[in-house]
């Protein structure tokens, strides 16, 4: 047989599996999107004609624009607190050693193995007949912390095993304090690494919904406003807002890799 | 500039400074005494503590017993931010998300110097590396051997008591190590500030220093001139590792007042030597003489030249013409070699190689040759 052929045949094989596999995973989200901008309220076909007004109800709704705000304060917060618990954390993994450190490591990763259900239930437990407190948007964000904060200690440990400790020597050398010596020295080289932590507790945070579940009070965030809703049935406002939500996060996620790539290239 | 500096004291001492890393000795009661505006350089192979030294100078690391002193100061409590010492790191260590100007001007910075005081300076320090204009660039923009130039600016630019040197040229290629060797010793002489410098290669120390420390396994085995540690090594160690040397083993057999007769087990004639050391008789010692000081005698019965009182016979085993000098191993009676080195081509005319095998004997003088006891 012709070798050339053959090796044509494979690659268009190739080809097939990978549009397939494509078409798996972003096949679903297109025709949500797609439908976010359908008349009929349905949220199937057939395509009625084009409208915008799913996207009016959504902006009209107050529901909708206090649960948006209120994910938006836990995904601040939570990334905000998980990145500096996260970054500090990351220094004593990265830099020494001690007695059963390889053990501690692994049970400050642990919540990400750990069924959320698992996490939000004794959290619940923990606040609700331990602690006494009542359950609030600030419940939900120690909850989120618990679960995010191990992918910051993740991503900055990388960061920090690759930095040459040599660099922080100089600059003491050079007259730096151990202040000056973070803040103009390691902190500027393990910044990505910082960064990327930080959206990732944030995009984490932003659509988490079984520890929100269990530790939220009478608020509502988005994902725990989309359940209620799809209790009663899918409507093209869902859609809409489902839409809003993946271009927020490919927006995020466009911006990392943007600075990103802009600090490599100021680097070499 | 050396004299406002304090002369009365040591620009760095230390005082029986032992280092240890959980049971690895690094530094085992290290004493040394850097005088103000010295070149002087730690030499010795891998693993010997050097790096160490220069870390426990600089305050990177604390002492496990003992004192360090720079400028008459007792410093090993200070940070590395309160001496006034820099460093100049083994690979440099430069700020990679900072330009060159940024990396020089880092210093001043952190004594909150004026930002335009800060600029002039930087701009002169361009000027003494020979990189004017490269103040924009970002570290990895640069050759090796620019890089090492900035990171040599970024010490000097704050005009510390002591500049430290950790193999600065170690990573070059030969060519542009030669060439910074002589800048070194150029900018050293022109700032006046006391170099202490890390290196493992004996030319480069030989070349470059005003003393030397040699070390061997976290000890410092001989402190001295160039000249002097070549003439007159401690041991066999570092008569072994500065230069190249033949060493003869053998037993006492004489001690007079200023000459020690030394029997080697295999040579027709015992070994002279001058008795710089204390020895007894009976005792093993080592008489090491350098290849330069052997000379290759044609016809002994004539005996031309009186003075080369120490003989040995051997055949030739290896010859090479090196330019400088004509390298020759001679296979001894005794079953080991000798290495001699012959100026120029001189009175062996004929190749090198014509001389294989020809049986000769090898004389040197009383004074050129060095006891040695371990
Ligand atoms: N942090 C450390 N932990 C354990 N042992 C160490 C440490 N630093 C150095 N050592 C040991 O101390 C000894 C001296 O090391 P040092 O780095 O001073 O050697 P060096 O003379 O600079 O060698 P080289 O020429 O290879 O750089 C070595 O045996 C080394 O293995
Ligand atoms: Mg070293």
């Amino acid at each position: 047989m012709n070798v050339t052929s053959r090796q044509g045949r494979t690659q268009a094989l190739f080809r097939v599996y990978g549009i397939l596999g494509y078409l798996f995973l972003y096949l679903p989200v297109f025709l949500l999107m797609f439908f976010s901008f359908n008349k009929s309220s349905a949220g199937s076909l057939p395509f009625t004609g084009f409208t915008l007004k799913w996207y009016q109800d959504l902006f009209a709704d107050r529901l909708v624009i206090d649960a948006f705000w209120n994910s938006l304060r836990v995904a601040v917060l939570t990334s905000l607190v998980s990145t500096v618990i996260g970054t500090i954390a990351a220094f004593p993994m990265a830099r020494l050693s001690f007695r059963f450190k390889e053990a501690l490591r692994i049970l400050f990763i642990l919540p990400i193995m750990v069924p959320g259900l698992l996490i939000g239930i004794s959290l619940l437990i923990f606040f609700a007949s331990w602690l006494d407190i009542r359950l609030s948007l600030a419940t939900v964000v120690i909850g989120h912390v618990v679960f995010t904060t191990p992918f910051v200690l993740l991503v900055v440990t990388a960061r920090l095993l690759d930095f040459n400790y040599l660099l922080e020597w100089a600059a003491a050398d050079l007259g730096a304090t151990p202040f000056n010596t973070f803040r103009y020295v390691t902190f500027p080289l393990i910044s990505p690494g910082v960064l990327a932590g930080a959206l990732f507790a944030f995009t984490l945070s932003l659509d988490e919904f079984i520890i929100t579940f269990f530790t939220i009070g009478p608020q509502s965030t988005l994902p725990m406003y989309i359940f209620s809703q799809v209790k009663f049935g899918i409507t093209p406002k869902i859609n809409a807002l489902a839409t809003l939500l993946f271009m927020g996060s490919i927006l995020i996620l466009c911006t990392f890799f943007y600075t990103l790539s802009r600090r490599g290239q100021a680097r070499t | 500039m050396a004299d406002d500096r304090g002369s009365d004291f040591y620009a760095v001492e230390l005082v029986g400074v032992s280092k240890h890393f959980g049971n690895v000795v690094a530094l085992d009661n290290v004493s040394l005494q850097i005088k103000q505006g010295e070149f002087y350089t730690l030499l010795g192979p891998s693993g010997c503590g050097k790096t160490t030294t220069l870390n426990i100078i600089g305050g990177f690391i604390p002492v496990t017993s003992g004192t360090v002193r720079i400028n008459g100061r007792v410093v090993q409590d200070d940070p590395p931010y309160r001496r006034n010492v820099n460093t100049v790191f083994q690979n440099y260590a430069l700020f990679p998300h900072m330009t060159v100007a940024q990396n020089i001007g880092f210093g001043p910075r952190m004594k909150k110097v004026p930002q335009d005081e800060i600029e002039r300076r930087v701009e002169r320090m361009l000027q003494l590396i020979s990189l004017p204009g490269f103040g924009d660039r970002k570290p990895a923009q640069l050759s090796g051997g620019q890089q090492q130039r900035v990171a040599l600016a970024r010490a000097l630019i704050n005009e510390p008591d002591v500049l430290l040197l950790d193999e600065p040229l170690g990573a070059l290629d030969l060519k542009i190590r030669k060439q910074l060797q002589g800048e070194l010793r150029n900018i050293q002489r022109k700032v006046g500030i006391t170099f202490v410098y890390v290196t493992h290669d004996q030319e480069e120390a030989m070349v470059l220093s005003d003393r030397i420390a040699v070390m061997d396994r976290g000890k410092v085995v001989q402190e001295g001139t160039p000249t002097s540690i070549y003439h007159h090594p401690a041991n066999r160690f570092v008569a072994n590792f500065i230069g190249e040397s033949n060493f003869f083993n053998g037993k006492v057999m004489d001690v007079a007042a200023d000459e020690v007769t030394v029997e080697v087990p295999g040579f027709r004639q015992p070994i002279r030597v001058l008795a710089k050391r204390p020895v007894t008789r009976g005792e093993m010692v080592t008489v090491m003489v350098r290849p330069e000081c052997m000379v290759l005698i044609p016809d002994p019965s004539t005996a031309e030249r009186r003075d080369l009182v120490n003989m040995v016979e051997g055949v030739i085993a290896k010859a090479a013409f090196l330019g400088m000098y004509t390298q020759i191993v001679v296979e001894l009676t005794n079953g080991t070699t000798a290495l001699i080195h012959q100026p120029g081509g001189g009175e062996l005319e004929s190749a090198p190689q014509s001389l294989l095998g020809q049986s000769v004997t090898l004389g040197w003088r009383v004074q050129d040759g060095r006891l040695l006891v371990d």
